[in-house]
């Protein structure tokens, strides 16, 4: 199957929805992102961040308020959805429902004057390719939800579209289907190599699909990168709380010297962190729950607090600790013995730790190097600070 | 478990039927009688001798030929009108955001409101002014106007419940307005178009007044106002009045009773979903 790919460049993209209007006070204000050629570009964000509006913009169907947007270097801004060559898939699919299977497949190739045999031959393709040989003369009712995806995945894989846009295409699946269509996605970009961008709030799905990641919040792109990059460098506080679940862990901290005071007693920090900030400096440790060592004693360094909630889930137990900063949660190994109502502690991995500052949210010194193949229990404890 | 029905709603829907059927049953009675006395003096009994020869006379000296032409092509033209210009305003009034919106939609359910003796006066001197006096869009176009509230409602109410994605994907795949209006919108709303066209085509082909009223040129009559004929100053042959009102009755009941269904459907669409 021959599918042509395409770049995609978005400069300045603006949303406002009323003329005047400053671009903070809109959706977008002023996005800049470049998708490669073959790319698995991810938007994610939480609701109403504007990742659902800037997918609408490239395809066509929401005007774009300044800026400019090309596809494959061409200015695409004030063509129509039907000839910027893309095709999208929506989360409700959208199929027509008074049409079967093969016309849902067909229409669209039908408008644009596509011969008859190139039509079959193209659905022919995708139906092998997506397993839909044996509901082709089905209407949409007849079929199940995760089929309905398939149909709609087809509908836009017959296009062979420069560019395909994904519209949170799982959300309307139960989890044991969105984990298999996930992996079904993922073969089928492995396969078409085309350029893709998937709009998700789940962060499974941009962790596990994409090339690259592009984390939103209230219509600004807060950092792009690869998904472990996302995860192990974020750039702020943002996106260090939206990626991982559980979720990283947040507390009140103050720069010392070449420690890290967290419950007035010392951490070590680590080289890249010593002069971040100037000293005295209230910041907040970030740290994720994979990279806390549970003490059972409450006399050293670390978080205090009294197990609340333990989780065993097989391969790790989650622990929940009361602490005076609100719950911590950290991800132990398997075996880890605790119980509700223990006194422990709850000791930070100082190369994992992040700091960032309170109100803005910013990250204070470098971030920690990207995590390697080695588990998190290889890499030791934050010690006392001398 | 079958739900049972309360006697006394079984009771209330009988005296509900016999009340809509009885003048029907007098019609039907009547126009197999073979005079006026009999079908006055024993409106409900058995005709003495059935006496088919009133269709007969009904349908030649009631030139029902003629008027049946005009019949069918006002209401063919009315459905036609109504479900086209309505399926259009009702898709725009619940998917498209413009000015004067909620202006407009108050305007339709004003239509379902007024009587047609609060415009009738004002309707006749429009029509005189655009010398469609005496013609069959005399009354086609104020039929379109009367049944045009119902039917943008409908369309309106159903076409809100489907997702705006559809828009957009036809969108994508470059099908234009009229056929997206043609192939998609139009098949899916097909309970709905259903619906107004039964409605529409009952209430052209039965009415009366605006029939009566504008339309006094033989060519232009429909069947309604052409049975008239048979009622003079002096004398009314009564036998084959009903005869050709029973014939005029038979294709608005046959039309029902195919559509049924449809309609009901149609209407639940419309008005719940």
């Amino acid at each position: 199957m021959r599918v042509p790919m395409a770049k995609v460049e978005l400069k300045k993209i603006v949303k406002r929805y009323k003329p005047g209007q400053p671009p903070a006070v809109g959706r977008l204000g002023g996005v800049d992102l470049t998708i490669a050629d073959g790319e698995f570009f991810i938007l994610l964000g939480p609701s109403g961040c504007g990742k659902s509006t800037l997918l609408r913009m490239v395809a066509g169907l929401e005007e774009i308020s300044g800026g400019e947007l090309s596809i494959d270097g061409r200015r695409v801004n004030d063509v129509a959805p039907k000839d910027r060559d893309i095709a999208m898939v929506f989360q409700s699919y959208a199929l027509y429902p008074h049409m079967t299977v093969r016309d849902n497949l067909a229409f669209g190739l039908r408008m644009r004057g596509v011969a008859a045999g190139e039509i079959a031959r193209r659905i022919g393709e995708a139906a092998k390719a997506l397993g839909l040989d044996a509901l082709m003369e089905r209407l949409p009712k007849e079929l199940s939800g995760g089929q309905r995806q398939r149909v709609a995945l087809g509908r836009a894989i017959v296009r062979e579209p420069k560019v395909f846009l994904l519209d949170e295409p799982l959300s309307n699946l139960d989890a044991k289907l969105r984990g298999h269509m996930r992996v079904e996605l993922k073969r089928l970009h492995q396969r078409l190599r085309a350029t893709m961008i998937y709009v998700t709030h789940d962060q499974v799905e941009a962790m596990t699909l994409g090339d690259r990641v592009a984390v939103m919040q209230d219509g600004e792109v807060q950092q792009v990168g690869t998904p472990l990059e996302v995860y192990d460098q974020p750039a702020n506080r943002f996106v260090a709380g939206f990626l991982g679940s559980p979720t990283m862990n947040f507390v009140p901290a103050t720069l010392e010297g070449t420690a890290l005071l967290v419950d007035e007693r010392p951490l070590d920090l680590p080289t890249r962190l010593r002069g971040a900030a100037p000293a005295r400096e209230a910041v907040e440790l970030g740290i994720r729950p994979e990279d806390l060592v549970l003490a059972t004693d409450d006399d050293g360094p670390g978080i205090s607090g009294e197990v609340a909630v333990v989780e065993p889930l097989g391969a790790e137990t989650v622990v929940t600790v009361d602490t005076r900063h609100g719950p911590v949660v950290a991800r132990l190994e398997p075996g880890a013995t605790t119980r509700p109502g223990a006194r422990v502690r709850l000791v930070p991995l100082a190369e994992r730790m992040h700091l960032f500052r309170p109100g803005s949210g910013e990250r204070v010194g470098p971030p920690p190097p990207l995590r390697q193949d080695a588990p998190p229990s290889s890499t030791s404890a934050a010690e006392p600070a001398a | 478990m079958a739900e049972r029905r309360a006697p006394w709603l079984t009771l209330a829907l009988a005296l509900l039927a016999a009340v809509v059927l009885a003048p029907l049953a007098w019609v039907v009675l009547g126009s197999l009688k073979p005079s006026n006395l009999e079908v006055f003096d024993r409106p409900f009994a058995a005709p003495s001798r059935l006496a088919w020869e009133n269709y007969a006379r009904a349908v030649d000296e009631g030139h029902m030929g003629s008027y049946l032409v005009n019949s069918l092509l006002v209401t063919g033209l009315t459905v036609l009108l109504v479900v086209v210009l309505g399926a259009w305003a009702g898709h725009a009034l619940s998917k498209r955001r413009f000015p004067l919106r909620p202006v407009f939609l108050a305007l339709f359910v004003l239509g379902l409101a007024l009587p047609v003796e609060a415009y009738l006066i004002h309707l006749g001197g429009v029509l005189e002014a655009l010398g469609l006096h005496d013609s069959l869009w005399a009354l086609i176009l104020p039929y379109t106007a009367q049944s045009l509230p119902l039917a943008v409602l409908l369309f309106s109410a159903y076409f809100t419940t489907l997702p705006r994605e559809l828009e957009e994907v036809a969108l994508l795949d470059g099908v234009s307005t009229a056929r997206f209006y043609l192939t998609i919108l139009l098949p899916l709303a097909r309970p709905v178009v259903a619906t107004v066209a039964v409605l529409t085509a009952l209430h052209a082909w039965n009415e009366f007044l605006l029939a009566l009223l504008f339309v006094s040129d033989e060519r232009a009559k429909t069947l309604p106002v052409g049975m008239i004929a048979f009622q003079q100053s002096h004398t009314t042959d009564y036998p084959a009045l009903l005869a050709g009102l029973s014939l005029i009755s038979l294709v608005s009941l046959a039309g029902y009773v195919v559509f049924n269904r449809q309609v009901v459907r149609g209407v639940v669409e419309g008005a719940v979903k």
